[in-house]
């Protein structure tokens, strides 16, 4: 294992970001500063064509959050030199004149206990240490293998992206560090029929390195017969049925049914429907539900918040009954709790909001061979399409690319494309009967609130059985 | 710092690059209810580096290339040694060769249309749209955690082979968020991401007229029903979505890869639908999408992709453009779809489902599947109109295609003009007992 390496610069300019703090200290009722240096490459190989871009998420750049009589002001900025703190102090300043005049919301000067911390993550294969020509030749061997695994498939698409996150989080009384590496690998088949053609896709992800790629590899033939299935799929006759989720559906039904839900920053602008149920009944006594950047080590992990609060496990959904949200320092306070360790934005230039990390249903006592031998008709669902949260209204949203037919506990060879999965949120997770007796996490996709807002989540649970509409 | 690249850059072995650099001013406004929760700014030099190496194997000529992002922050040696990664890294992207935009002089006065926004200090527009905004409030309408961005922002697009066009834009976005409440006391709540290139008044006033009807008669549903067989008629924003199948379809990278099988000339509709003819603009009052360059800093110009149920041309951007041995179209995102013929009334008179707002209407590009969760549609039974929500409605392009019927009056939104509606049979609805 590789220990991740500190931004140099971020080490370098720290001096000067100390400095700022303690300029703007006299003018302001607190200030901190974070900092974030994101480097990473984005490997796309094809048939025809390949590229090789830096990672959608490489960023480098600072946000100051001002307090002034508990009116709160951000100014993010990605231009600093050595010896640039009186000038960047100033151009605070000035902004902060032009801002105060307004009507705030009054918050709190956040309460900080003196703290300094640094984390560096191992990571098995270091991907900023491997040569491209080396990446591009596991690519084109994944590609090749696919390409022999089925004879409808045409083309396809091997994608390997990495991101190394350096933060630094100062204020007058914290100081603290992180460094770490995640990627994600997709393998995209594509296959056809004469005019047909179907895309399905497999993924990895999680605080690895290149070992992502096998981990892919050993997914190639099974996309590829899934893929392959999808050319005789038919829709289904709209109802409701009886579903058996695998655990990347489980996490799609987790994330979007009920973690949006429990984001409190929406508690405060009373748009989620969960703070009226907190101690209430919203799920079968089964379900136990969580979000936390640790202990889990995965796409949604890091060890503080872009607040500077420790990474937290909140354990939201206990027996069935709502016992807390998620939230940053705003919302916690607000709701006068505890702040859990989920003030995210998506980079330097965005606002913080209440974030996942990585959300799952605990896993259960079944197996999923006793969940199928149970179902009379239904069907089991697999690949994430999309999914968008209601968390107002507590309506589901939910598209999985493939259901494969459920009769007497058997499969019947019948599949369906695309399924889109709606409903009231506490009635899918009260018809929950089985919960599978084992964990998995997938985040490879990323999490927006509503339209935009991006940030890297991961999400699962085991395999679970429930009733649920199906169109 | 344009210029510190650029000496960089001939210091090294590289047969062409391009550079674009985007300078934002930004402003943001949050609110809880009508107080703010928070302003901010955004001050930041954004610059990507794209660089190009050729190389020959036999008679085959390729060429590499790597994307890489630059910061101001960075020292000439950090610049120096990431374009020399970026070197690296393109010898083993193997691409056949294309060439990149040459200059043309025409380039030098493009600029777009004088807009409103310019007239004021960013900050001054969050407070002028909040006042415009919150002077819709009533009792039975709550605007709720809104959020107002104005950027301003210096375009610089510049390329080995002599093109250096500059520019100003605006991007502006609004998160409207409507709250009303029920007759049992439960609220009910719309949201839509409200985006543009300039600000009117009176624009903002008819989508928040409209989104406030909406709230107002989501107040009022019932759970979409199980329903058969009836037309369904899709408005509003999902509109731009269904169509957007088409720009895929007609866009050169999809037919270089083999997920679309378009080609001049080919006829996509048999029937007694309307036929189809869009075009592909590169600007539309206000929307967020104009663009008068795209990213390989090709001039835009109007495309017209589908003519009367016939493909006419392909999206072509220098890469995939060359390979297929297309004119060199350039990317644009605006959609301009021609009228139909129906009239509303036409399809009133028997049971339809009319379906307004959907909670995150879906097209799947390549196979044609499309759907979504309903948040607010209109169900005529035949005796009367009634408001409903939940449920889904899932479609197949190449069920609907021939026999898609086009409104005759149309509507101008954000990346979108043509049918105000279309009505569309053989679609799945999933409604409730």
């Amino acid at each position: 294992m590789e220990n991740v390496k500190d931004s140099q610069f971020l080490n370098l300019i720290e001096k000067e970001l100390i400095t700022v703090i303690k300029i703007l200290s006299s003018s302001f009722d607190y200030i901190s500063i974070l900092g974030s240096d994101i480097t990473g490459f984005k490997y796309e190989y094809s048939g025809q064509s390949s590229s090789l871009t830096e990672s959608m998420w490489a960023d480098r750049g600072f946000v100051a959050r001002i307090y002034k009589f508990g009116k709160v002001l951000e100014y993010s900025f990605n231009n600093i030199q050595p010896g640039d703190a009186e000038t960047v102090s100033k151009k605070i300043i000035q902004f902060s004149e032009n801002a105060l005049i307004n009507n705030f919301h009054i918050y709190p000067v956040p309460e900080e206990e003196p703290q300094s911390f640094s984390h560096n993550e191992n990571v098995e294969i270091d991907p900023s240490e491997i040569d491209p020509e080396t990446v591009f030749s596991e690519l084109k061997n994944i590609f090749k293998e696919t390409m022999d695994s089925g004879k409808s498939v045409f083309n396809a698409r091997v994608v390997f992206e990495w991101s190394k996150v350096s933060k630094i989080f100062l204020s007058s009384k914290k100081k603290l560090k992180q460094n770490y590496i995640w990627s994600q690998s997709y393998l995209i088949p594509m296959v056809k029929k004469d005019d047909m053609v179907k895309v399905i896709y497999a993924a990895e992800s999680g605080l690895k390195g290149m070992e992502l790629l096998r981990d892919l590899r050993n997914q190639i033939k099974a996309t590829v017969k899934d893929g392959e299935s999808l050319l005789n799929a038919q829709s289904v006759v709209p109802g409701e049925y009886e579903v058996i989720c695998t655990p990347d559906i489980t996490g799609l039904i987790a994330h979007e049914a009920f973690g949006h839900g429990v984001e409190m920053d929406m508690f405060v602008k009373n748009r989620a429907l969960g703070k009226d149920y907190i101690g209430k009944q919203v799920a079968s006594p089964l379900v136990n539900m969580r979000d936390g950047a640790i202990p889990e080590r995965h796409a949604g992990s890091f060890h503080f918040d872009d607040e500077g609060t420790a990474a937290g496990n909140t354990l939201i959904i206990e027996n069935g009954i709502l016992k807390r949200g998620i939230s940053d320092l705003h919302s916690a306070f607000s709701q006068k709790t505890k702040p859990t360790g989920n003030g995210r934005r998506q980079s330097y230039k965005n606002k913080t909001y209440t974030r996942m990390t990585n959300t799952y249903f605990e896993p259960g006592n079944d197996n999923l061979e006793s969940m199928l031998a149970s179902v009379k008709h239904g069907y089991l669902l697999d690949y994430t399409q999309s999914g968008m949260e209601d968390p107002k209204n507590w309506g589901l949203q939910a598209i999985a690319i493939l259901g494969k037919e459920i009769k007497n506990g058997k499969f019947t060879g019948k599949i369906i494309s695309p399924v889109i999965m709606t409903g009231y949120v506490p009635d899918i997770l009260k018809n929950i009967t089985m919960i599978g007796d084992k964990l998995e996490l997938s985040g490879s996709g990323y999490c927006g609130k509503g339209w935009k807002e991006f940030v890297k989540v991961s999400s699962g649970g085991p395999y679970i059985k429930t009733r649920i509409r199906l169109g | 710092m344009i210029d510190k690249i650029v000496t960089i850059l001939k210091k090294n072995d590289i047969d062409a690059w391009k550079i674009i650099l985007s300078q934002t001013e930004g402003a943001q406004g949050y609110y809880i209810q009508d107080n703010l929760e928070m302003i901010r700014n955004q001050n930041s030099i954004e610059i990507d580096l794209t660089v190009y190496k050729d190389f020959e194997e036999g008679e085959n000529k390729f060429r590499g290339s790597m994307r890489i992002n630059l910061f101001p922050t960075m020292t000439d040696q950090e610049i120096d040694e990431k374009i020399k990664l970026a070197i690296k890294g393109s010898l083993s992207v193997k691409n056949k060769w294309f060439p990149l935009t040459k200059n043309n002089d025409n380039d030098l006065n493009l600029k777009f249309p004088p807009v409103q926004l310019d007239k004021k200090n960013i900050f001054d527009w969050i407070t002028t749209i909040g006042k415009d905004l919150f002077s819709h409030k009533s009792s039975d309408i709550t605007f709720n955690a809104t959020e107002i961005f104005i950027s301003k922002i210096n375009y610089t697009f510049l390329n080995s082979e002599g093109v250096n066009h500059t520019h100003t834009k605006y991007s502006g976005l609004i998160e409207l968020v409507t709250t009303a409440t029920g007759s049992s006391g439960e609220e009910i709540e719309l949201f839509n991401l409200l985006e543009f290139s300039d600000y009117s008044k009176d624009w903002l006033d008819n989508k928040v007229k409209t989104q406030i009807e909406s709230t107002l008669d989501r107040t009022k549903t019932i759970q979409l029903p199980i329903l058969t067989d009836i037309p369904v008629i899709i408005k509003r924003t999902a509109i731009r979505e269904f169509f957007s199948y088409f720009y895929m379809k007609s866009n050169a990278r999809t037919i270089f890869e083999g997920m679309s099988n378009y080609e001049e000339d080919k006829t996509i509709q048999n029937g007694n639908g309307d036929p189809l003819t869009i075009t592909i603009l590169p600007y539309l009052e206000r929307s967020h999408f104009n663009k008068l360059i795209d990213d390989d800093g090709v001039i835009t110009k109007p495309i017209n992709i589908i003519n009367k149920g016939k493909v006419s041309h392909i999206i072509s951007d220098i890469q995939f453009g060359t390979y297929l041995n297309k004119e060199i179209t350039g990317k644009c995102y605006n959609i301009k779809v021609e009228p139909g013929s129906m009239k509303q009334t036409d399809y009133e008179k028997a049971p339809y489902l009319e379906a307004v707002e959907f909670s995150d209407f879906s097209m799947d590009s390549i196979t044609g599947d499309f759907g979504s969760e309903i948040r607010l549609a209109y169900y005529y039974d035949g005796r009367e109109k009634i408001a409903v929500t939940g449920g889904s409605i899932t479609g197949k392009i190449s069920t609907v295609i021939d026999s898609i019927s086009l409104s005759e009056n149309i509507i101008t939104d954000d990346g979108y003009m043509g049918p105000e509606f279309i009505y569309l049979k053989g679609i799945h609805i999933a409604g409730s007992k």
